[in-house]
């Protein structure tokens, strides 16, 4: 590994600083423009990695707020993947960022079991034991993973196709809000389906710092999308981090990979936005349903930091039944599987506080996020239900009122 | 994705957010992209209208004011204006419950002047009570305290430069360090990290029993910016009450936790108008025909991410650091329509005094009365697009102490005359 972006273009100017939540939270961390592009001038000359890279959340707080577009956590990133080819991670660092290995390997477990053996005080001590804290909020395996369910539904006389880069949250802890996307999609004229070999987008590899497990899943994803974009097959995600891996971030973690033709992946929102403007969803139905839904909603960082707005926000505005407001009150904290670790669970509770503040005194009974994991923080932090946005909209379009576990 | 609003404001620095309040102020449905988050976060808070004519510090901007060449933005806006939008501006802030205020003398509003961590005085307009520096001038022992491990200031540096200055022939320094409220700390302390703990009761305790050793002994305490991170001055007016000492906070460095305090609050504000934030967003396309920019949108790798239809734009991107204008070794551009900038009044590269004013600082694009762009014959380039901030070329703020002050002229008269046009009832 031995790309290096250019630090030259930060003019110290500290912006990062303000915003980065981690440095708000500790004092422990060096913070993004030290670390980041300050710190890599060090790198450059060989100088021996500073220890408080641990820290970054890897949120893009740094580089959305900074003016002068420098990658910061991506220069993170980067050292981090330098420097576990030195010092290997730990062994939960292996597990919080191989999910999907994780969940291939347990496949044939029935889900109770696995759930017993997340949920159990027993086991919840000997997770705590390697790293993984005894308090931090852990998702439930779905009876039945989304991708193995998806062919058994009945998707016929459709002559249009789009492809789904389901995610693993989706895939293993979320299939509901796959199948609200199949079927609002069904109504837009789409036949939905998942290409075999699509593998987990990476992202917990990067911020683990597993540099070859994330290259080999990045060729296969390449591949795969490649060949949809050639078809003009329309690819969509509805997981801001994926998106920000498949779109954004691949081609500064390996351009060498990168295709001559340009890697086309839509936010699911964004889609569905697109077929209404066109006319092949028909939203007027929903006018005449009276299932009313009071939501707050949060915009997950990696949302933000892809620059296209909040297209969820927007998709919501359209149906009269539900009433959305934005909680605009930053990070969640949970960065992926950062608030899992023992040594960052405080931090992550500390960085989502404002958050959790928010929610609560919105009053709002019902949380909106597209990020599985902001939702998992939100809702054992709040005691509120969150929720995909898509359900939403589901709800609203087909007049059936939620059911939300 | 696609969106229709009003008014686009790009840029969320002074000049974009004080354009954005008030076209939402006049009616209009707002939106605001930004790529970055603007220089408030790293900026003292202080709106500096006018501290220095002719490179001479002076006490009342009005009457300078009235002497700045014909294309200096005030020149342009009037005098008028530049007042309204100042008024507006701090009723903004009164709402929000914010302490801003403007020194009095004779019955005139006039300059501050601030002292910095480096024992230099600053004039400054519009600022908020925690940098009242009525009392210091009239102290006759002024202590100057700073934090174990906040390298910015050091205490006696700071003391001894303001005791060479002749204000203070009558005055006697003394200094002091405060033990550090962070325990551990493996990044150098910054007045945020401070100001942020003080926020926290236990934070506040501990400066409450730090400055109490002291308060009696002195007329006033000087110390780096840490009290707090809100801008509504409560924290200064009780510890002032308590302590029967004048405490002030010193003009220091970035982070700029007065500016972060502004920005909170307008920002606030913004969402309370209901105006809507895009973050991260590069606009990078314009699509022009004739005289009028259908939409605008961010480009990247040949996909537009997004298209936002506006019938007005604010353009308030900044200027060469905050990335609205970009140099190379020879040039200036403005990338977004493509603005022609004027070349440069001297030289380009280095000049001999590295401390006075700089051609390069007056750099920027030229607009009309109306803020709209105009070329060299100063024919109107676009007619649905008006400039606020630093992007505008005609003044030094540098050299003037007039940054934030044309920020909020600009950005308030660019924001009423986008909701004008856009078919809002607006007056100015």
């Amino acid at each position: 590994m031995s790309i290096h972006l250019d630090p030259d273009k930060c003019l110290a100017c500290t912006t990062c600083v303000v915003h980065c939540p981690v440095a708000e939270a500790t004092p422990a961390f060096l913070g993004p423009r030290m670390i980041g592009p300050a710190f890599e001038r060090f790198r450059l000359l060989g100088i021996v990695e500073d220890d408080s890279l641990k820290y970054c959340a890897n949120c893009k707080n740094c580089e959305i707020a900074c003016p002068q577009n420098v990658p910061v956590a991506t220069i993170n990133m980067l050292a981090r993947m330098a420097q576990c080819q030195e010092i290997p991670p730990s062994f939960r660092d292996w597990i919080v960022a191989h999910g999907e290995v994780l969940a291939r390997g347990l496949k044939y477990f029935p889900a109770w079991l696995k759930n017993m053996g997340t949920h159990l005080s027993l086991m919840r001590t000997l997770l705590d034991w390697i790293g993984i804290h005894k308090d931090c909020p852990m998702p439930n395996f779905a009876k039945t993973a989304f991708r193995d369910h998806l062919p058994r539904l009945s998707q016929k006389g459709f002559a249009k196709s789009v492809a789904f880069f389901p995610g693993c949250y989706i895939n293993y802890y979320d299939p509901g809000t796959g199948f609200d996307l199949v079927w609002l999609l069904n109504q837009a004229g789409y036949r939905v389906f998942v290409p075999k070999d699509f593998v987990c987008c990476g992202i917990p590899l990067i911020s683990g710092g597993f540099e070859k497990d994330a290259r080999d899943n990045t060729r296969t994803n390449l591949r795969v999308l490649a060949e949809l974009n050639a078809q003009k097959i329309p690819v969509i995600s509805a997981c801001p981090s994926c998106r920000l891996m498949l779109t954004r971030e691949i081609g500064e973690f390996f351009p060498e990979l990168m295709p001559k033709e340009k890697i086309s992946i839509d936010d699911a929102q964004s889609f569905l936005l697109k077929c209404i403007a066109t006319g092949e969803l028909d939203i007027k139905t929903a006018h005449n349903s009276s299932v009313n839904i009071s939501a707050i909603y949060h915009a997950p960082c990696h949302l933000r930091a892809q620059g296209a707005g909040l297209p969820a926000l927007e998709l919501l505005s359209y149906f009269p039944d539900i009433a959305i407001c934005e909680a605009n009150a930053g990070c969640c904290g949970i960065s992926g599987s950062y608030g899992f670790k023992k040594e960052k669970y405080a931090i992550a509770q500390s960085v989502g506080a404002r958050l959790f503040q928010r929610i609560t005194t919105s009053g709002r009974p019902l949380v909106a996020s597209e990020c599985g994991t902001c939702r998992l923080q939100i809702a054992q932090a709040t005691k509120k239900p969150a929720t995909h946005p898509l359900t939403l909209v589901r709800a609203a379009l087909q007049g059936r009122p939620l059911t939300l576990g | 994705m696609q969106l229709r609003t009003d008014v686009l404001v790009i840029g969320s620095g002074p000049a974009g957010l004080t354009a954005a309040l008030s076209a939402a102020e006049h009616g209009c449905q707002v939106v605001v992209a930004s790529s970055g988050a603007g220089t408030l976060a790293i900026s003292s808070g202080c709106i500096d209208l006018l501290g220095q004519y002719q490179q001479q510090e002076i006490s009342d901007p009005w009457e300078a004011m009235t002497k700045l060449p014909p294309t200096h933005p005030y020149s342009l806006l009037g005098c008028e204006r530049v007042a309204k939008a100042l008024q507006s501006f701090q009723a903004i802030l009164a709402r929000r419950k914010s302490d801003y205020f403007v020194a009095q003398k004779d019955g005139k509003n006039v300059n501050s002047r601030l002292p910095t961590i480096l024992g230099t005085l600053k004039p400054s307009y519009l600022i908020p009570q925690s940098l009242d520096s009525s009392r210091l001038f009239s102290a006759k022992k002024v202590l100057v305290a700073g934090v174990e491990g906040l390298r910015d200031l050091s205490p006696k540096l700071c003391a001894h430069e303001l005791a060479l200055l002749p204000e203070f022939a009558e005055t006697t320094f003394a200094t002091t360090l405060f033990p550090s409220p962070l325990s551990q700390t493996h990044r150098g302390v910054s007045s945020l990290d401070l100001a942020r703990r003080v926020a926290s009761a236990e934070g506040k305790s501990w400066l409450t029993t730090c400055l109490g050793r002291f308060a009696n002994a002195y007329d006033v305490i000087l110390v780096p910016p840490i009290l707090g991170i809100k801008a509504s001055g409560q924290l200064v007016s009780e510890l002032r009450q308590m302590l029967h000492c004048h405490v002030e906070e010193l003009l220091t460095i970035p982070p700029g936790v007065g500016g972060i305090r502004l920005r909170e609050t307008l920002i606030d504000e913004a969402r309370e108008q209901k105006i809507r934030f895009l973050e991260n967003v590069r606009i990078n396309k314009a699509c022009v025909s004739g005289q009028h920019c259908e939409y605008v949108a961010a480009v990247e790798d040949e996909e537009e991410n997004l298209r936002l239809y506006a019938k007005n734009i604010v353009l308030a991107t900044g200027g060469i650091l905050g990335g609205g204008l970009f140099t190379t070794p020879d040039q200036v551009q403005e990338e977004l329509f493509n603005l022609p900038v004027p070349p440069v009044q001297g030289q380009m590269c280095n000049a001999s005094d590295v401390l006075a004013a700089h051609p390069i600082s007056q750099t920027g694009l030229s607009v009309d009365r109306s803020l709209r762009p105009v070329d060299v014959h100063e024919n109107m380039l676009l007619d649905n697009v008006f400039l606020a901030g630093r992007s505008i070329g005609g003044y030094d703020p540098a050299d003037e102490k007039s940054g934030f002050g044309v920020a909020i002229a600009t950005g308030w008269y660019a924001g009423v005359m986008a909701a004008n046009a856009a078919g809002m009832e607006a007056s100015a």
